[in-house]
């Protein structure tokens, strides 16, 4: 039995994947089954299928499945719509209230939107709207915390982080929303990050000036998903590798060319150029550890810097020296270059697949 | 990871938002407990208030402006006396040290003209100077370079700016420890203790470099101005740019200012 929506929505698909197929093999003569069997089959899938869909609200004929994808973007738009209207709601009336009243809002409004979050969570079988809930709940609590700033001129600290990381991973956790969860995951790249720019020295919300400050995060993020099983959640873990990545890679093309934004006490070109190469080993690593691992996400972010690396050098190289057309020409030759490689990669991992499952 | 029961999550995200709240409302209560470290009585030269510049915001603040004195030995040109830049005379060399930067020697190369490098930023005490012998200091200096000009209409007019509109908050110090700034600044309706950020720069050549100090931002640069003190701001007219306000302002226990009172 599938524990989440998204276990629920892949057996269905399965399940379609497997009608269609034993289809064709019927047609073909390869397979035939008796009508007993037949019906047994048929049967036992319609039983599944609409129980999913009794619990899950999931897509159970292939064509709802457009609808859905409608129903997602709808849903974020929604949300982030919402979450912008309470925002500006209180700012345009905060100033007619006084400090007890405007005090009991906020907390009200936190715990208000929280709690009918886990209300609708217990109601709302699709997730839309509890997604729209969860997000307007974080953000009353990120003003909520603000807002306490200003109203009592608090120095800006990065503890708010935390907290507001906090709500952000319960509400995700429990209501299994990806969207919470990358909102989670930025606040607690941004406190190790401005953790760190503290330890160095720096001002805490100066972090983003030494890119060196996300490493420690991007390590911590990228792995998380390897030391704490994430398997009832589907597709948590993905989303902890990519921003694991993004958090790691982006500093490194940032640090590729501007070596002046570094900790490290080197000439500014000797500095671009090991970023250069690390921003190449890290992407080719990503690219050969997402496909042991068959981690799709992976893969495809470490392609992409490895793209990004390679044409900011041919850039470097060969944009002023070389005609237009040819520097042009150059980077597609590249690009069927690197489809090959990927191939190759990929016949090589197959095999080596095949081999691990025949022994 | 353990999965969450719908009434456990309930109970931890309620508990979050109470707790977090009651922590920042127990940070405030302490810091405006007892008696305030200092208490100035600031004015509309000190605290500039921006009429209602954006619909969307009802709230009523004023910003902090503050000014800091420059190496007089340095230039005798009037526009670098103003010293936009807040280079602060006092941060030498050996003061960055103790707050704490790397002063022995640039990181980089400073070959190229006009090349800066930057230490990074810090966040330290600071001692606000109300309406004291640095602003009769940057008088005196301003009414000799004045002197010196050759545009004398200007002279003057600069001259009045500074006695009758310009702000008398001098940052005038600044350390790790609050509490010996406090035993050195003990008059409460002078001095005020606050966090600040404040930068270093190496500047001039390879061979001849020299370290400079700047005051970047107070930490809490604005003041919220709450009821009833916002209507002394809400009943300054939207085109009225000299209105005359007098504010007074409370230093905490963690050095957080508030405003006490608004009058006109």
């Amino acid at each position: 039995m599938p524990l989440t929506k998204q276990q629920a929505q892949q057996h269905a698909d399965v399940i379609h994947h497997f009608e269609q197929e034993l289809d064709r093999l019927q047609r073909e003569k390869v397979l035939t089954l008796s009508a007993e069997q037949q019906q047994g089959v048929q049967s036992h899938h319609a039983e599944l299928l609409k129980s999913y869909s009794n619990d899950f609200d999931i897509d159970s004929v292939q064509e709802s499945k457009q609808f859905s994808l409608g129903l997602r973007i709808a849903s974020f738009l929604g949300a982030a719509a919402l979450a912008c209207s309470v925002f500006f709601m209180f700012y345009q009336f905060w100033g007619l209230m006084g400090t007890s009243l405007q005090v009991v809002l906020l907390i009200t409004a936190s715990l208000g939107s929280f709690m009918f979050t886990m209300f609708l969570h217990n109601k709302d079988a699709s997730g839309y709207f509890t997604k729209l809930a969860a997000l307007v709940s974080f953000v009353c609590f990120v003003i909520n915390i603000g807002m306490f700033g200003q109203i009592f001129n608090i120095t800006p600290s990065d503890k708010a982080l935390i907290v507001w990381a906090g709500l952000a991973f319960l509400l995700a956790y429990s209501c299994d929303l990806r969207l919470l969860l990358a909102a989670g995951i930025l606040c607690v790249i941004g406190f190790i990050s401005a953790r760190t720019g503290t330890w160095g020295g720096m001002y805490w919300l100066d972090f983003g000036e030494r890119p060196e400050n996300f490493f420690p995060a991007a390590l911590i993020i990228f792995f998380l998903p390897q030391w704490i099983s994430h398997s009832r959640f589907t597709g948590f873990d993905s989303i902890y590798r990519i921003f694991g990545l993004l958090c790691g890679l982006l500093p490194i093309l940032v640090l590729a060319n501007w070596g002046a934004a570094s900790y490290l006490n080197w000439n500014s070109d000797i500095i671009e150029g090991s970023y250069q190469l690390l921003g190449f080993v890290i992407s080719a690593a990503a690219i050969w550890l997402g496909a042991r691992k068959q981690w799709g996400e992976t893969v495809n972010t470490g392609t992409t810097f490895f793209v990004i690396f390679l044409y900011t050098k041919l850039y470097d190289w060969w944009w002023q020296i070389m005609p237009k057309y040819l520097f042009f020409l150059i980077l597609g030759l590249v690009a069927i270059l690197a489809i090959s490689i990927l191939r190759r990669l990929r016949g090589v991992i197959e095999k080596s697949q095949r081999k691990e499952e025949m022994a | 990871m353990s999965s969450f029961t719908k009434q456990g999550s309930l109970f931890i995200g309620v508990g979050l938002i109470i707790l977090t709240n009651t922590i920042a409302l127990i940070g405030v209560a302490y810091n405006r407990s007892g008696a305030p470290h200092s208490q100035l009585l600031l004015s509309d030269r000190e605290l500039n208030y921006y009429h209602a510049q954006n619909d969307d915001n009802s709230g009523v603040s004023v910003e902090f402006d503050w000014q800091v004195i420059t190496d007089p030995s340095a230039n005798i040109e009037f526009h670098s006396w103003k010293n936009y830049s807040h280079r602060a005379g006092w941060l030498t060399k050996a003061k960055l040290n103790q707050l704490g930067f790397d002063i022995t020697k640039p990181d980089g190369s400073l070959a190229e003209p006009d090349s800066i490098q930057r230490l990074k930023d810090r966040e330290v005490f600071l001692v606000l100077e109300f309406n004291g012998p640095s602003y009769q200091q940057y008088l005196q200096e301003i009414r000799r370079i004045s002197a010196t000009r050759k545009d004398k209409e200007a002279a003057i007019v600069d001259l009045l700016q500074a006695e009758n509109n310009e702000s008398r908050l001098f940052v005038v110090d600044a350390s790790l420890n609050a509490d010996s700034l406090s035993q050195r600044y003990s008059d409460k309706k002078m001095y005020a203790i606050v966090r600040g950020i404040i930068s270093a720069h190496w500047e001039g050549t390879d061979t001849k470099p020299e370290l400079f100090g700047y005051i970047n931002s107070l930490s809490v640069s604005t003041l919220h101005v709450s009821k009833p003190n916002d209507a002394v701001f809400n009943s300054i007219p939207p085109n009225e740019n000299s209105a005359k306000y007098h504010v007074t302002v409370a230093f905490g226990q963690r050095y957080e200012p508030w405003i006490v009172l608004a009058t006109k």
